[in-house]
């Protein structure tokens, strides 16, 4: 699409060293109703290859019940594991860090023990906090280990990939009103 | 005379990083002007055998020593080089490059375009291979099948104005001039400040020989003559146009005569110290006489 892009561009600025025969071709090549080359983003539309762009699906509410139904079916269980875990976990000291920790760190590692007060060192870890640190902090290893990667976030991520994409299918619309609008003189 | 004294620069010198600094140096030189010396380069290895420099213009002169080899069939030498990129860099279109023109050099075709061929599947987005594939049909004389090649790999790659010029160049062996005329309008929208394109253009319209035709070439080289004064090609072309024009009665003889003393007048003054100055004197005769007989005829 770039290349057509490209092309179209300089045929356009340099229209006027072409006889009026060869300009006349190369309009109908680009813009023709049917075969045209700028015409490839209605065809890639037309196909039944999914290529719907994420920003268009978000704008379209039955698409996006799908999307939101499979970030609860993927987000609940998780939901459902930290409230048993808080549940049955709370009030429990799992383990003590190996290193000191700076006293601002407390309620970060010792969440569901607070009732404690300060008099607990700060290296002593709740079960919930254990739990928390290592489900965030071991993703990357545990994607090194099998290579997988859950997609939650993946729909919102991807965006900046598609949307040059669809800047590519406004150029082309762009373009082909140039065309059709361009003052030719050899 | 350059190539051979920078090629003494790297063989007088004794310090060894000097010689290889040197050598990468000559090497780049060879490359970049791509210049067919194996008679040079090959000498050379075994000062970047013992080596090991990781840098971009090593392995490039790597490369440029396993086509040496290739040239004069030297395998030990292109085996090596093979398997020394091979083993840096992996599998990669640049070495199925090396193996296909070692097909080629050998002239076994049919396994040069079967290394082609496996290495565009997994490398689809390069060009060079494409127009390897291109080189290996005009060397069978299959031009037909090479502008249809060349033709598919211009759909994708639309502003690659070498393969246009190609293009060209193979419709003109194959004397389609319509299609001719097409790609070198192309390259004159790709590179309007090149006036050989329009020069080009000129001749494809001229032998295309239609009224419409001869007076478009007509018009592109009298823009040509204002942007190259200095080329006599420029100027022969336009008279031969006006001649052409001349046997058409629809023409301007009045445009068609001031055009051709233009014409006449500038090849005179290109030739005035030049031992040709005759025959160039007899064409113009020729050419004064010819257009007596149209005038009469009129």
């Amino acid at each position: 699409m770039a290349a057509i892009l490209k092309r179209s561009v300089l045929t356009r600025t340099n229209a006027a060293f072409l006889p009026n025969d060869q300009f006349l071709c190369r309009k109908k090549l680009f813009i023709d109703e049917t075969r045209g080359l700028l015409q490839q983003d209605k065809e890639h539309l037309n196909n039944d290859v999914p290529s719907i762009d994420k920003l268009t699906s978000l704008m379209k509410p039955h698409l996006l019940r799908t999307k939101v139904l499979e970030n609860i079916a993927n987000v609940g269980p998780q939901m459902a594991l930290g409230a048993w875990i808080r549940t049955m976990f709370h009030g429990y000291v799992v383990c003590r860090l190996p290193f000191w920790v700076p006293e601002r760190f407390r309620s970060m590692l010792q969440s569901g023990i607070e009732m404690m007060g300060e008099s607990l060192d700060i290296r002593y870890v709740s079960g919930l906090s254990w739990y928390i640190l290592n489900i965030f902090g071991l993703q990357g290893f545990l994607f090194l280990l099998d290579g997988t990667r859950e997609v939650e976030d993946m729909q919102f991520g991807s965006l900046p990939e598609e949307i040059p994409e669809m800047q590519t299918k406004m150029l082309m619309k762009q373009e082909k009103e140039q065309w059709k609008g361009m003052d030719y003189h050899w | 005379m350059e190539l051979l004294v920078r090629f003494r620069n790297c063989t007088v010198v004794t310090d060894i990083l000097e010689k290889v600094d040197r050598t990468l140096e000559f090497l780049s030189f060879v490359r970049v002007y791509s210049l067919r010396r194996p008679d040079l380069v090959l000498p050379l290895f075994r000062v970047l055998r013992d080596t090991q420099v990781e840098t971009i213009e090593y392995w490039q002169a790597i490369e440029l020593i396993a086509l040496a080899a290739a040239d004069v069939s030297n395998y030990r030498i292109f085996n090596w080089c093979c398997d020394k990129i091979k083993k840096r860099f992996g599998d990669n279109w640049r070495l199925h490059r090396l193996l296909g023109l070692f097909h080629e050099i050998r002239l076994d075709y049919r396994a040069a375009a079967a290394v082609y061929e496996n290495s565009l599947v997994k490398h689809p987005s390069c060009p060079q291979l494409y127009k390897r594939q291109v080189a290996i049909l005009k060397s069978l004389n299959s031009y037909e099948q090479a502008a249809v090649v060349l033709c598919d790999y211009l759909k994708n790659f639309m502003v690659d104005e070498e393969s246009w010029c190609e293009l060209v160049f193979i419709y003109l062996y194959l004397r389609k001039y319509e299609e001719a005329a097409f790609a070198a309008s192309e390259l004159i929208i790709l590179n309007p400040s090149n006036w050989f394109y329009f020069l080009l253009f000129a001749e494809i319209q001229y032998n295309i020989g239609s009224y419409e035709s001869l007076v478009t070439a007509r018009k592109y080289c009298c823009y040509v003559c204002k942007m190259q004064k200095s080329c006599p090609r420029v100027f022969y072309d336009l008279l031969l146009v006006c001649w052409a024009l001349g046997k058409f009665p629809q023409s301007s003889k009045d445009v068609n005569r001031r055009l051709l003393l233009f014409a006449s007048k500038h090849l005179r003054q290109l030739y005035k110290n030049s031992s040709l100055l005759f025959a160039v004197e007899e064409l113009l005769t020729h050419s004064s006489s010819r257009k007596l007989k149209y005038q009469t005829n009129d």
